[in-house]
């Protein structure tokens, strides 16, 4: 018959909480590593999809620029509102907006800011709106888009 | 006139199987016990024969008929007109058939009119010979088999054989495949061979690859073939990968069998599979559009020249793309481990992390090991990560940071350009042939391990 006392004796040891202590803990890192790992990985689908959604939702936004485009009479034709060098107006408010920009590689950029549409959405306005003539306009709507450069731009500025 | 064929004998299968079941039926009289086999074996059997011998005749009537009518007409363009090269007579033969169909030919003439009326009547021929032996055999098996039903007839046992002799074919098929793949793989790659001059030793230790560059009048230039800088950054790639893969994979595996909740597992198992649902394109342009340029500029900060195509991105990437794999067939090892080994450990005292590294995982290390191998295979068999980003040049080295290529985007390379596919498939075929081997063999040392290591409990 085994003695329980004595077997009490080993198990309630200093040695042996020691041992014990450390069989513990070896037991929680483990259990640490294996959340680490889950963790990684849930880490690493989180970047995978934002990563695919950021990108994703440049595709599907667009950015304007409300500008007031000087829609004076000397530059359109009141009695037909289509006649008009709508190219040159959107020029030229781009230059009114910001007249610093002097040299020819920065009047480029800056007429690059916005679309190339934007001339046709200009008259297409105007069309739809023969009263605006010999007004300054203040358009949020998508008049004139920006397209890229926005940042060069920024930084210049 | 064909598709009706078709679905007449299509028709005629249903018909010959109800025809057959009312007919035993009615030969039973009333004691369906006195019949060998079931109503229903009697009208499968006489379908089965049906859709054999209407299908089958149709078929390989139709196809000899188009072979016959192709090899006479091309026979009668050459005897019109001698001095034709083989594509030439091609061409009008298929201008032929254009006319007769209404279609647009390239050109109109005397010949092409005269052998578009010849095609026109063998065509009709043809045809009419489908539908009439094709249903002349439906019709034939119909009432053979019909005829042939009475109460010992063993229709149960013919008509399993015929489905065991079905199967068997569909075996044999699958067989075949691979041996022909195989053999187009061997064939190729002993084309290549020759165009070296059987140099061999130059495609296996060369350590220059750039195969299309040395093409001069369809001789490759053996100094050029070396596939060395192709299967280091292939093993490069698998090294990284799997260095990513297994510790996570299996980590995330052990906790999941042995110290998650349910409510944790319930979450985290599926999170794991969307991570093997997402597309390896999606991972590609992951990896070239967000990781490359990020470890590019860590490493850029910390003072390395780093490739935004390094075999790092590409590597930690799949190795994302493999840790699912791993961990969910691990996950299903560890849990197949019989519970009364855990109970027994538990039982003398050891802790849960104690009873998982000396009983559990040497218990399931054969599934283990096979699980990391298919994650192996898949490493060195991806293509679209390293294809978008690893790089394309061939790239001697062992710094990781740098752009390497892959066997696999090599063999992209080759097909998918526009180098005349004689010379391309040559070194593409080889490359694949080798890359088999490879597989191959690995998979042969991996069996051979696990046999050597597996502890039987069962």
């Amino acid at each position: 018959m085994v003695d329980m006392t004595a077997l009490t004796a080993i198990h309630s040891s200093l040695v042996s909480a020691e041992r014990v202590r450390r069989r513990r803990a070896a037991e929680t890192r483990l259990k640490i590593y294996g959340i680490a790992a889950i963790g990684l990985a849930a880490l690493a689908l989180v970047a995978l999809l934002s990563s695919v959604f950021v990108k994703a939702a440049g595709a599907l936004t667009e950015s304007y620029i409300a500008v007031p485009v000087d829609l004076g009479s000397d530059k359109m034709n009141p009695d037909d509102p289509s006649d008009g060098n709508f190219s040159g107006l959107v020029k030229d408010t781009m230059k009114e907006v910001f007249p610093f920009v002097k040299s020819r590689g920065d009047r480029r950029e800056l007429y690059g800011l916005v679309s190339s549409g934007a001339p046709y959405e200009l008259q297409a306005l105007v069309e739809a709106n023969p009263g605006l003539i010999g007004t300054v306009e203040v358009w949020p709507g998508p008049l004139l888009k920006i397209t890229a450069n926005l940042k060069t731009c920024a930084r210049r500025i | 006139m064909i598709q009706i064929a078709l679905f007449i004998t299509a028709l005629l299968t249903a018909a010959a199987f109800l025809a057959g079941r009312s007919r035993a039926t009615m030969e039973a009289s009333g004691a369906l016990s006195s019949l060998h086999s079931r109503p229903s074996y009697h009208g499968f059997y006489s379908a089965l024969w049906v859709a054999m011998a209407g299908f089958g005749v149709i078929l390989v009537v139709a196809i000899a008929g188009g072979m016959l009518i192709e090899n006479r007409l091309m026979a009668a363009i050459f005897a019109a007109d001698p001095t034709m090269s083989r594509i030439q007579a091609e061409l009008v033969l298929s201008d032929a058939v254009a006319l007769t169909t209404g279609d647009i030919a390239s050109q109109e003439d005397e010949l092409r009119r005269a052998i578009s009326d010849r095609f026109a009547s063998m065509e009709a021929t043809r045809v009419w010979a489908v539908l009439i032996l094709g249903l002349g055999a439906a019709a034939a098996a119909f009432f053979i088999t019909q005829r042939q039903i009475e109460r010992g007839w063993r229709a149960r046992n013919r008509s399993e054989r015929i489905v065991r002799y079905t199967l068997l074919a569909a075996a044999i098929v699958a067989i075949l495949t691979t041996i022909g793949i195989v053999m187009s793989l061997v064939g190729e790659t002993l084309n290549f061979f020759s165009k070296i001059d059987w140099q061999i030793w130059k495609y296996l230790f060369g350590l220059n690859w750039s195969p299309l560059s040395g093409v001069h009048s369809g001789e490759m230039d053996a100094d050029k073939v070396g596939a060395i800088p192709l299967f280091a950054g292939t093993m490069m790639i698998t090294i990284i990968a799997m260095l990513v893969a297994t510790p996570i994979g299996l980590l995330a595996a052990i906790y999941l069998a042995d110290f998650a909740s349910p409510r944790v597992r319930g979450v985290a198992k599926p999170m794991l599979e969307i991570l093997a649902g997402i597309p390896t394109v999606v991972y590609g342009f992951f990896a070239a559009l967000t990781l490359g340029p990020t470890i590019r500029g860590i490493g850029e900060s910390l003072g390395f020249t780093v490739a935004s195509e390094s075999a790092l991105a590409a590597g930690v990437v799949m190795g994302i793309m493999i840790i699912p794999f791993i961990s969910s067939l691990s996950d299903d090892v560890l849990n197949a481990v019989p519970q009364a080994l855990r109970d027994g450990s538990y039982g003398l005292g050891a802790t849960k992390a104690e009873t998982i590294r000396q009983v559990v995982l040497p218990a399931a290390l054969p599934g283990v090991v096979s699980a990391v191998l298919l994650g192996v295979s898949r490493a060195i068999g991806e293509t679209m990560i390293v294809v978008m980003a690893a790089g394309q040049g061939a790239n001697l080295t062992a710094n990781p940071l740098e752009a390497v290529t892959t066997v696999t985007v090599q063999i992209v390379m080759l097909i998918t350009g526009d180098t005349e596919a004689d010379t391309a498939a040559g070194p593409a075929f080889t490359l694949g042939f080798t890359l088999f081997c490879v597989t191959l063999a690995l998979n042969f040392l991996a069996l051979r391990i696990v046999r050597r290591y597996r502890e039987m409990y069962d």
